[in-house]
C-alpha cells in the first residue's frame, strides 16, 4: 500500500546489515564447531573434553564469574539503594565517580593493583612485609582477578539498579510509610521487591559481561596460567597452528550457557513485568529519604572509599606509573620523568596508525550504530510490518553472548573467500557493531517511544510526505537521543581492547591504541604502557566532556 | 454539498471490530460531532478518515473524490488529503517555535516567504495569538497551546478539519471558554469539520448536527435538539444526561397510547402506537418527573419512598423508590423538600415520556 519506495529501500538495507553483522557469524560459529575436513563431526568437542586443562579452566570461568558477580552485587545494591533512598551525603560525588568507572579502559585497575599487590615488589606486600612480617594479597590470582573485576562490574550494578528505583515513583514506598512500616522495612519490604527485576538483569549481565572480559584476567591470570573462558580463547588462537576449531567449541558452549542462563532468568523475572512498575513522568519527582541517622556517614564514607578504590586511585596510580623512572614507583622526586611520554609521541613508530584506526573505527562504528539503532527501532516502535519482532531479537541478542565467543563467530566468517575480511579494519568494525548495536537500539527504541506518534501524525495530516517528517520532526526530537548514543558507543569503542586483540591478525596496519598498550604492557614496557593509557583516556575526555555539557543542557530544555 | 461520504466502513483490530460498516456524510460548511462513549469507535473513524488507519472495507470521500476504496485498494496517503487535525496531545513539535508550527503546512506546500508570513499572521490572529510568534510551545499556557494548534491547521486552509477531542487536556473553566471560540472560529473559516468527542455538554455546544456511536455503530444522527429532545433508542435517551430509562413489556397498546409494564414499578401510560406486544424501554428526564405529599389527579401516579435528598442551590436531586426501582429526580422548587424516609406521588407524565419498542427504530 506504501508507495514511498525509499522508506522500502532502507528497511531492506538495514535488515540486511543486521542479518550480516549480528546473525551470519553465529551461523559460522556453529558450522565451524561441527565441520572439520570430513564434513560435520563431533571430534573437537572429544577433544576439548578430553584436553586435561579443560576441567579446570570450566571450573575456574565459574569462580571467577560467580565470585566477581556476587562482588559487584554485594557493593553495587546497597549503594544504589542509598544514593536513590536515603539521606547519605556525597550521593553525587558517588553517583558521578561510578559513571566515569563504568566507561573506563578495563585494564586500568589491573595495571594499579599490581603496582599494590603485586607478590614481591608490590607497594602495600613491600610495606607490610617490612613492618608486619606478612604480605597481604597476591595480585596474580584468583582472588586478585574477582576484586578487579568486581570493583569494576560493581558500577555497572548501581547504574542499572539505580536507574530503575529513580524511575519508580515513591508513592509506593510512602504509602507503606504512611501504613505504619518504619522506614527500614519499608527498604526490606518495598524497595528491595520493587527493584527485583533490575537486580535480576543486572546479575544475568553481569555474569555474561564477565565470561566476556578479557583484559583483567588477561594481565592478572595468564602470568600465573590461570585461564578462563576468554583468555583460553586467546591463547587457542594464539598457539601455533592455530586452534581456531577448538575456539570454536569453547565459545559454542559458553554462548549456549549464557543464552540458556539468559531464559531461565527472564522465566523467573517474568520480564514482561518489567515495564509495570515504571510510571512515566518520575523523573526528578522527590524521593521518599530514609534517615540513617550516625550510619549515613559510615555509608557514605564505604561509598568513597569505593570510589577512591575503584576510579581515583587507580588513575592516580597509573598516572604516577607513566610518570616513573623505575618499574615501580619511589616517593622520590628524582624518580619522575616524561621519558615515558616523549617515548610513546615520538619513537613509538607506528602511534599515529594507531591514533587513526582508533578514531576512524570509533567514529565509524558509532555513526553505523545510530543508523542502524535508529531504523531499527523505528521499524519496532512505529510499523505493523510483520516480523519485526524477529528483527529486533537479531539486532538485541548478542547482547548475552559474551563478546568473547562472538569474535570468533566473526574470524570464521570473513576468514576464508569469497570475501577475505580478517587483518582489515573492516573486521573489527564488524565486530564492534554487534556488540554495541543493542545498545543503540535500545536507546532509539526508548526515543521513539517517548516522542507521541501524534507529533508524527500532525505532520502528515499538514500534508508533509514520511521523509520530510523524519528530517523535520522525528529526528530533530531525537538528536539529543542520537548525540548520547554515539558518546556512548564512541567511549565503548575506544577504549575496546579484547576486539581489536583477537581480530588485528598481529598487524600494525590494524591496531588500535588498547592494543598498543596491551602489547607495551606484555613486553614489560609498564611507562610507556601507562603513558599511552593516561593519553587514550585524555583523547576520550577531550570528546566526552563538551559533549557532556551538550547533554545536559539538553535535559534541561526538556522542562 | 456533500463534502465528507462515507459508506460502508469497516475496522478491526485483530478481532476487535471497531467499527462496523457505517455510511453517513458531512455537507460543506457544517460541523458535525461523532459522539460516544470510550470505546465506540468515533477516534478510529475519526482516523480512518485522516488516512492514518487504513479501513478493511467501504469507501470514503472528501470534497466528491475518493480517497479510500476498499474494493479497489486505492489509499490516498493522509499527506496528499488536504486535511488539518486537531490532536488530544496536542501534538505540538516543541522543537519549533509558534510561527514554524503555524507555517510548517505553509513550507510543505511550498508557499512563498511573504505568503507564508501573511497567512500565519491571519492564523494566530483568528485564534488571538498575535504576538506569541518567537515563543517555543513549553513558555505557552494549555489553552494556548490548543490555539497554536487551530492556527497551524487554519494556515493552510485545509478543505476538512478534524478534530480528535480537543478538549479533553484542559480545564473545566477553560473548556467551557473553548468550546464557544471553537464555534467563533467556525463561524469565521466556515471550515468542514468532523469532532470527536465523549461530552454531551461539548457536542452540543458546537456541532450541526450530532452522530451518535456505540460499540462501532451509528445509534442517531441528528441535530442537538433532536438528538436531546427526540432520542430514537434508549442508549441515546441513557448517554444524553439525566434520563431515568425503565425496561417492560408492552401489555396494551391501540392506535394512540401504549401501557408498559415495568417490573417492580407496575403499568406506565406512554403514547404512539404499537403494533404488537413485546419489550419496551421508557425514558424521561429527571427534572420531568413531578413529586407531590398527596396523590396528584391523572395517570401514571406511584407512591413511592425518598432514599437521597441533596440540597443543590438551585434545585434538590432526590433518589425516590418506587417499588424495586430507584427514580432520579431532579426538583426546582426548593421550596419545599422531601428528606429521606419521607413518603412521596410520582407523576410521569405522559407527555414527557418517550417509548421506545423493541424491533423498531423508535420513530413509529
Amino acid at each position: 500500500m506504501e508507495r514511498v519506495n525509499s522508506k522500502n529501500i532502507i528497511w531492506t538495507l538495514t535488515v540486511a546489515a543486521v542479518l550480516i553483522i549480528n546473525v551470519y557469524p553465529l551461523f559460522w560459529l556453529l558450522w565451524g564447531s561441527f565441520t572439520g575436513p570430513e564434513g560435520f563431526t563431533l571430534k573437537y568437542y572429544a577433544e576439548l573434553f578430553n584436553k586435561a586443562d579443560f576441567g579446570r579452566m570450566f571450573k575456574n570461568t565459574w569462580v571467577y564469574a560467580l565470585g566477581s558477580t556476587l562482588l559487584a552485587l554485594a557493593i553495587g545494591i546497597p549503594m544504589a539503594i542509598a544514593v536513590t533512598r536515603t539521606n547519605m551525603p556525597f550521593k553525587n560525588f558517588i553517583r558521578l565517580g561510578s559513571t566515569i568507572a563504568f566507561v573506563s579502559p578495563p585494564w586500568l585497575n589491573a595495571m594499579a593493583y599490581i603496582f599494590l599487590f603485586s607478590p614481591n615488589s608490590g607497594f602495600v606486600n613491600v610495606f607490610t612485609d617490612k613492618y608486619l612480617g606478612f604480605k597481604i594479597l597476591n595480585i596474580y590470582s584468583m582472588t586478585g582477578m574477582v576484586l578487579v573485576s568486581g570493583l569494576f562490574l560493581y558500577s555497572y550494578v548501581f547504574i542499572t539498579v539505580s536507574g530503575y528505583l529513580e524511575s519508580i515513583d515513591s508513592s509506593y514506598e510512602e504509602a507503606s510509610v504512611v501504613s505504619g512500616a518504619s522506614k527500614l522495612s519499608t527498604i526490606l519490604r518495598i524497595t528491595i521487591p520493587l527493584a527485583r527485576p533490575s537486580i535480576v538483569t543486572a546479575t544475568i549481565f553481569s555474569l555474561i559481561m564477565s565470561w566476556g572480559m578479557f583484559a583483567t584476567p588477561a594481565i592478572l591470570g595468564i602470568p600465573v596460567k590461570i585461564y578462563v573462558f576468554a583468555t583460553e580463547i586467546y591463547m587457542l588462537l594464539n598457539s601455533f597452528p592455530p586452534k581456531i576449531e577448538l575456539s570454536a567449541v569453547v565459545a559454542v558452549i559458553f554462548s549456549a550457557l549464557a543464552i540458556f542462563i539468559w531464559f531461565l532468568s527472564s522465566k523467573l523475572s517474568r520480564s514482561e513485568d518489567i515495564g509495570k512498575y515504571v510510571t512515566i513522568g518520575g523523573k526528578g519527582g522527590k524521593k521518599i529519604e530514609i534517615d540513617l541517622g550516625p550510619y549515613r556517614f559510615l555509608m557514605a564514607g564505604g561509598g568513597i572509599l569505593l570510589i577512591f578504590s575503584a576510579l581515583i586511585m587507580p588513575y592516580l596510580i597509573v598516572l604516577l606509573m607513566s610518570l616513573s623512572k623505575t618499574w615501580f614507583f619511589e616517593l622520590s622526586w628524582n624518580n619522575l620523568t616524561l621519558a615515558n611520554y616523549h617515548y610513546v609521541l615520538f619513537e613509538l613508530s607506528n602511534l599515529w596508525i594507531y591514533l587513526k584506526n582508533t578514531l576512524v573505527l570509533a567514529v565509524t562504528v558509532s555513526l553505523g550504530v545510530i543508523v542502524i539503532g535508529t531504523v531499527v527501532s523505528y521499524i519496532k516502535v512505529r510499523t505493523r510490518i510483520k516480523y519485526r519482532r524477529h528483527l529486533e531479537i537479531a539486532a538485541m541478542y548478542t547482547i548475552i553472548v559474551p563478546a568473547s565467543a562472538f569474535v570468533i563467530g566473526i574470524i570464521w566468517t570473513w576468514i576464508k573467500p569469497p570475501l577475505v575480511l580478517y587483518g582489515t579494519l573492516w573486521l573489527i568494525f564488524l565486530g564492534q557493531m554487534s556488540r554495541s548495536l543493542p545498545f543503540g537500539v535500545r536507546n532509539c527504541s526508548d526515543g521513539f517511544q517517548q516522542i507521541d506518534v501524534s507529533l508524527e501524525e500532525a505532520a502528515r495530516a499538514c500534508g508533509s510526505t514520511w521523509r520530510k517528517i523524519m528530517t523535520s520532526v522525528t529526528l530533530p526530537l531525537m538528536k539529543y537521543i542520537l548525540l548520547g548514543t554515539f558518546v556512548l558507543t564512541f567511549l565503548s569503542s575506544a577504549r575496546d581492547l579484547l576486539t581489536p586483540l583477537f581480530l588485528a591478525a598481529g598487524s600494525a596496519k590494524t591496531m588500535t591504541l588498547s592494543v598498543a598498550i596491551y602489547y607495551l604492557w606484555g613486553e614489560t614496557r609498564i611507562g610507556e604502557s601507562t603513558a599511552l593509557s593516561i593519553m587514550l583516556i585524555l583523547l576520550t575526555l577531550i570528546i566526552y566532556l563538551p559533549l557532556q555539557k551538550v547533554l545536559e543542557r539538553s535535559t534541561d530544555l526538556d522542562d | 454539498m456533500t463534502e465528507v461520504k462515507v459508506t460502508n466502513l469497516s475496522k478491526s483490530f485483530g478481532s476487535f471490530k471497531a467499527v462496523k460498516n457505517l455510511s453517513f456524510q458531512v455537507s460543506r460548511q457544517e460541523v458535525v460531532c461523532l459522539l460516544g462513549p470510550s470505546g465506540c469507535g468515533k477516534s478510529t473513524l475519526l482516523r480512518c478518515i485522516a488516512g492514518l488507519e487504513i479501513p478493511d472495507g467501504g469507501t470514503i470521500e472528501i470534497g466528491g473524490e475518493e480517497v479510500f476504496n476498499g474494493d479497489s485498494g486505492l489509499n490516498i496517503p493522509t499527506e496528499s488529503r488536504n486535511l488539518g487535525m486537531v490532536f488530544q496531545s496536542y501534538a505540538i513539535w516543541p522543537h519549533m517555535t509558534v510561527f514554524d508550527n503555524v507555517a510548517y503546512g505553509l513550507k510543505v506546500r511550498r508557499s512563498s516567504k511573504n505568503e507564508i508570513s501573511d497567512r500565519v499572521q491571519k492564523a494566530l490572529k483568528t485564534v488571538k495569538l498575535e504576538g506569541f510568534e518567537k515563543r517555543f510551545p513549553s513558555q505557552l499556557s494549555g489553552g494556548q497551546q490548543q490555539r497554536v494548534v487551530l492556527a497551524r491547521c487554519l494556515a493552510y486552509s485545509p478543505r476538512l478539519l478534524l478534530l480528535d477531542e480537543p478538549l479533553a487536556n484542559l480545564d473545566a473553566r477553560l473548556r467551557d471558554e473553548m468550546r464557544f471560540e471553537l464555534r467563533e472560529i467556525h463561524e469565521k473559516t466556515r471550515t468542514t469539520m468532523v469532532y470527536v468527542t465523549h461530552d454531551q455538554g461539548e457536542a452540543m455546544a458546537i456541532s450541526d448536527r450530532i452522530i451518535v456511536m456505540n460499540e462501532g455503530t451509528i445509534i442517531q444522527i441528528g441535530t442537538p435538539h433532536q438528538i436531546f429532545e427526540e432520542p430514537s433508542h434508549p442508549f441515546v435517551a441513557r448517554f444524553m444526561g439525566d434520563n431515568n430509562v425503565l425496561e417492560g413489556f408492552v401489555s396494551v397498546f391501540d392506535s394512540c397510547t401504549v401501557a408498559v409494564d415495568v417490573p417492580g414499578l407496575g403499568s406506565v401510560r406512554c403514547r404512539g402506537p404499537a403494533s404488537r406486544p413485546g419489550s419496551a424501554s421508557i425514558s424521561i428526564r429527571s427534572k420531568h418527573i413531578v413529586l407531590s405529599q398527596k396523590r396528584p389527579d391523572g395517570e401514571n401516579t406511584f407512591k413511592g419512598i425518598v432514599s437521597r435528598s441533596v440540597y443543590l442551590g438551585d434545585s434538590i436531586e432526590y433518589s425516590v423508590l418506587v417499588g424495586e426501582t430507584s427514580l432520579r429526580v431532579k426538583s426546582l422548587n426548593t421550596s419545599i423538600r422531601f428528606m429521606p424516609g419521607e413518603d412521596v406521588w410520582v407523576q410521569l407524565n405522559i407527555e414527557n415520556l418517550r417509548c421506545f419498542l423493541e424491533g423498531s427504530d423508535g420513530k413509529g
